[in-house]
């Protein structure tokens, strides 16, 4: 399930922005102020971003600038009652990837995140084949193949070395795992164990030298990154 | 609060004025000081060469007038300068003693008293008021050494004869000097004449004419004695008198036969005149020659100008015709220098010297120059003994002239720098006014756009999720729908408000006299569910008040904006009464809406009224509007002849007080 921050101080605009994107199977997190959507972009974990320009305490543009300075690439799509060509480059030159004025359609809203993270996607898509030093990995055949020996690559270990090559510019939550990889509605509970078990044995398949990782990191206490440096 | 800068900031302003005023400034100052420098070495040169120009046009004048005096004075002949004579020894002739003519009184002023000294050092003063010879009863070579003092030893008048005395028993052919007594050959009525004469002499030159004796005497007597001790002093010279009669009848005659360079016996060149008289009487007739040498001029010491000259009278006939030796005298006058110094000299200055602070002045060499700046000092040739100096007694004269120019050059550039700074300042007032109501005018329709957006961004939205079907379940249904109303109201009122801000113009509206109550129990009535649920709670209290003059639907939307804005601005107040109030004042009955929210910074207390006018950065506001309502409830209350104005709440918040007119 896909995330989505809301950043908007009119409670009539934001209650159906969540409304309609929780309905379109988006978890939505709404912020009122600048600043509340600086705290919550930094926090949580989103694929999106729709932000507002008019907003107290801190602009949208501000808030644009200073996730783009602090490196945070998440589509994020301008939503404002301004509609000057300025504000529009300004917006865009600020890191935006979108910018839609208001009034909007609702569903070309929708499609226009979904297009912008679709995107993303695409521009974070792992490479068909890796290697690892002595193992070699190709994640469309589901195959690795250590010192020359094959061996078959199940599903949802492909698919959690995808997603940390995917977001390998951050550390991965066990939790964000657990609800994209494993698609899991809600996280909450659930034994993260279980992602740990998993990591192991994607290790012994794709780790050199599976006592000392240098594929799939640790990071201690909030969750796993993927590292791999050629030496 | 609005802070940007319509000019760029404080370093812009900086920069401008610098530009505008400083530059300019400057540039003013540097031509200012090259203007009163260049003043100052012009009136310098001018000051200076004035007062060169005025010494120039006074020694030319002093000297000419001193020439032309000296001038006249060669054409003089020398037996003017003479008492004539007859020798005592000269037998049978008598002695004749003429006056000379200008004894009297001297032709020019310069001239203070004449002199003529013989060869026998005898002095005769023509001016002496006793017309008398002066005899020098001591030898020459005595006076040299000693200065005798000849005033001591003159003749008593009328001694006659007895003038000889020892001197004549030592030189018994020393010509005798005449007396008037001993002028035999006169009339009775021409001693008469002669009496009257000199007694009128007496009166009228004693005071100068001593002056001069004394000045001659103490000054020049003993060197001129010195000078003619050379002299070929022959004792035994005679010298033929002239008689009246014959004298003038000689000068009708006398004729230049020859100019004649001689020299002194001191080496002095003396470039005189032959001159050839004739004696027509028949009985006397002879001729002389006459060498006259030109006036040499002479200072003492201690003061006064001698002016004199050599007269050599070589083979001058005798008695019986027997050739006399060559004969000497000096003659010539002292200078009045008084009056050179005095009334001549002051009156040639005051023609000439017109340099405001400069002075002239005649300065023996001895004596102390005057004070001040000396700008040029020279020697006069027909004064010797004097310099000229011309002094300026007020160096400061430019340095004022040129300070008094700096100052009112100092306060034109003063007056030209105040009028381009207000200039400058008034300008950049009213660029930044215009600036700032352009900026306004912007905002107020980004402003309005948001406003007009917002509630259609609301209105669509539900209205798109309505048509696709994107509601969960019937209770959302109806949420959205109360959205759709709630969003259609707020556009409503905004389009009213703008309306209602662009038909309203500035200027009066017709006014009556009315009750408040009633157009405020409308805007309680109307207006009272959107302050309810907006959890505010209107308190109105209208126990004092009086009929005012003003119009309802005035008084209306005033009381709509001011409660609408105390909801907007008060929202998170946590006392949230607003108090719509009445109070009676004197001549105006004021009407006050009072919330207890974050109240208005004194400094933005006038321009919340101004149109479009919106506290804080666009961006980052909170709250909704277009600046308009305010500015609305100023032409509302202004139109009505009223005003509006605001104050602190006691316990926080701000009052909105509207002045109506009482009626």
């Amino acid at each position: 399930m896909r995330s989505l921050l809301v950043v908007e101080d009119e409670p009539a605009v934001a209650r159906g922005l969540k409304d309609a994107f929780e309905f379109r199977g988006f978890t939505v997190t709404v912020a009122v102020d600048g600043d509340a959507a600086l705290d919550t972009a930094r926090d949580g974990r989103f694929d999106a971003i729709i932000l507002d320009i008019m907003l107290p305490k801190r602009s949208g543009f501000e808030v644009m600038e200073t996730l783009r300075a602090e490196g945070d690439t998440t589509p994020t799509i301008m939503l404002t009652a301004r509609g000057e060509e300025e504000d529009r480059v300004r917006g865009l030159m600020a890191g935006a990837d979108d910018y839609v004025l208001k009034p909007f359609s609702i569903t070309e809203l929708v499609a226009r995140v979904q297009a912008n993270l679709r995107r993303r996607d695409m521009d974070r898509a792992p490479p068909v084949e890796l290697e690892f030093d002595n193992v070699a990995v190709d994640l469309n055949r589901q195959v690795v193949t250590r010192d020359g020996a094959p061996e078959d690559l199940p599903s949802l270990e492909t698919e959690l070395l995808k997603y940390l090559i995917r977001h390998q510019d951050r550390v991965v939550s066990r939790k964000e795992l657990l609800e994209t990889v494993w698609e899991y509605p809600s996280a909450d509970g659930v034994e993260t164990r279980t992602v740990d078990n998993y990591v192991v044995r994607l290790r012994q398949k794709v780790e050199p030298d599976p006592e000392n990782p240098r594929v799939v990191l640790t990071v201690r206490g909030k969750g796993y990154r993927f590292g791999w440096e050629r030496r | 609060m609005i802070s940007r800068s319509g000019t760029g900031g404080p370093g812009r302003l900086v920069l401008i004025f610098a530009l505008s005023v400083l530059l300019p400034s400057l540039s003013l100052a540097a031509l200012a000081w090259r203007s009163v420098e260049k003043e100052r070495r012009a009136l310098l040169a001018e000051r200076r060469s004035g007062l060169q120009r005025a010494a120039i046009l006074i020694r030319r004048e002093l000297i000419g007038s001193v020439e032309k005096m000296r001038a006249e004075e060669e054409e003089r002949p020398y037996y003017q300068y003479e008492p004539f004579f007859f020798d005592a020894n000269s037998v049978g002739f008598g002695l004749n003693y003429v006056k000379s003519p200008i004894s009297d009184t001297p032709p020019s002023p310069l001239i203070e008293g004449y002199f003529q000294l013989n060869p026998i050092g005898e002095v005769q003063s023509p001016n002496d008021p006793l017309g008398a010879i002066q005899s020098a009863n001591e030898p020459l070579a005595q006076s040299s050494e000693g200065g005798v003092s000849v005033e001591g030893e003159r003749a008593a008048p009328g001694d006659g004869p007895a003038q000889s005395g020892p001197h004549d028993e030592e030189q018994p052919e020393q010509p005798h000097i005449a007396s008037e007594q001993e002028d035999t050959s006169r009339t009775p009525a021409r001693d008469d004449r002669a009496a009257q004469q000199r007694d009128r002499q007496i009166v009228a030159q004693s005071g100068r004419t001593r002056r001069a004796k004394e000045n001659f005497e103490r000054n020049f007597l003993p060197q001129i004695k010195r000078e003619q001790q050379v002299l070929p002093r022959n004792g035994k010279g005679q010298f033929l008198g002239i008689s009246d009669r014959n004298r003038e009848q000689r000068v009708s005659k006398k004729s230049v036969v020859a100019n004649l360079d001689a020299r002194t016996n001191a080496g002095q060149m003396l470039e005189g005149q032959i001159v050839r008289i004739a004696d027509d009487d028949a009985n006397q007739e002879e001729e002389i020659d006459v060498v006259a040498s030109p006036f040499l001029l002479k200072s003492a010491p201690d003061g006064g100008v001698l002016a004199y000259r050599y007269v050599d009278i070589p083979n001058l006939n005798g008695a019986f015709g027997i050739k006399s030796p060559f004969l000497r005298f000096v003659q010539g006058f002292t200078l009045d220098t008084a009056y050179v110094t005095g009334p001549l000299f002051t009156d040639i200055r005051a023609r000439y010297l017109d340099v405001p602070g400069g002075r002239a002045a005649l300065v023996p060499e001895n004596a102390t120059p005057p004070s001040g700046e000396i700008v040029l000092e020279e020697s006069l040739p027909p004064l010797p003994g004097y310099r000229l100096i011309v002094t300026d007694d007020d160096p400061t004269w430019v340095a004022n002239r040129v300070r008094e120019q700096a100052a009112l050059f100092a306060v034109v550039a003063g007056g030209l720098l105040l009028v381009i700074t207000a200039g400058l300042v008034f300008s950049i007032r009213t660029v930044r006014a215009e600036l700032g109501l352009a900026r306004r005018k912007s905002d107020f329709v980004s402003a309005v756009t948001h406003e007009l957006r917002t509630p259609l961004t609301g209105i669509k939205m539900y209205a798109d999720m309505l048509k696709e079907g994107w509601v969960r379940d019937e209770a959302t249904r109806s949420e959205y729908v109360g959205f759709m109303a709630e969003e259609t109201d707020r556009l409503a009122r905004l389009v009213n408000r703008v309306l209602d801000f662009a038909r309203t113009e500035q200027g009066n509206r017709p006014v009556s006299s009315m009750d408040l109550e009633e157009p405020i129990r409308d805007v309680e009535r109307d207006f009272g569910p959107f302050i309810d649920e907006k959890g505010f709670a209107l308190e109105v209290d209208l126990r004092d008040r009086r009929k005012v003059l003003a119009d309802p639907d005035a008084v209306k939307q005033i009381l709509l904006n001011l409660l609408e804005n105390a909801v907007k601005y008060a929202r998170d107040a946590e006392d949230r009464r607003i108090t719509l109030s009445t109070r009676a004042d004197g001549a105006h009955t004021v009407l006050s809406v009072a919330d207890h929210g974050p109240g208005v910074p004194e400094g933005e207390r006038q321009r919340i009224f101004s149109d479009f006018y919106r506290t804080g950065e666009e961006l980052t506001r909170e709250t909704t509007g277009a600046g308009i309502g305010l500015a609305l409830v100023k032409r509302l209350a202004e139109g009505i002849g009223g005003a509006v104005e605001i104050r602190e709440n006691q316990g926080g918040g701000a009052v909105f007080r509207v002045l109506l007119r009482t009626a």
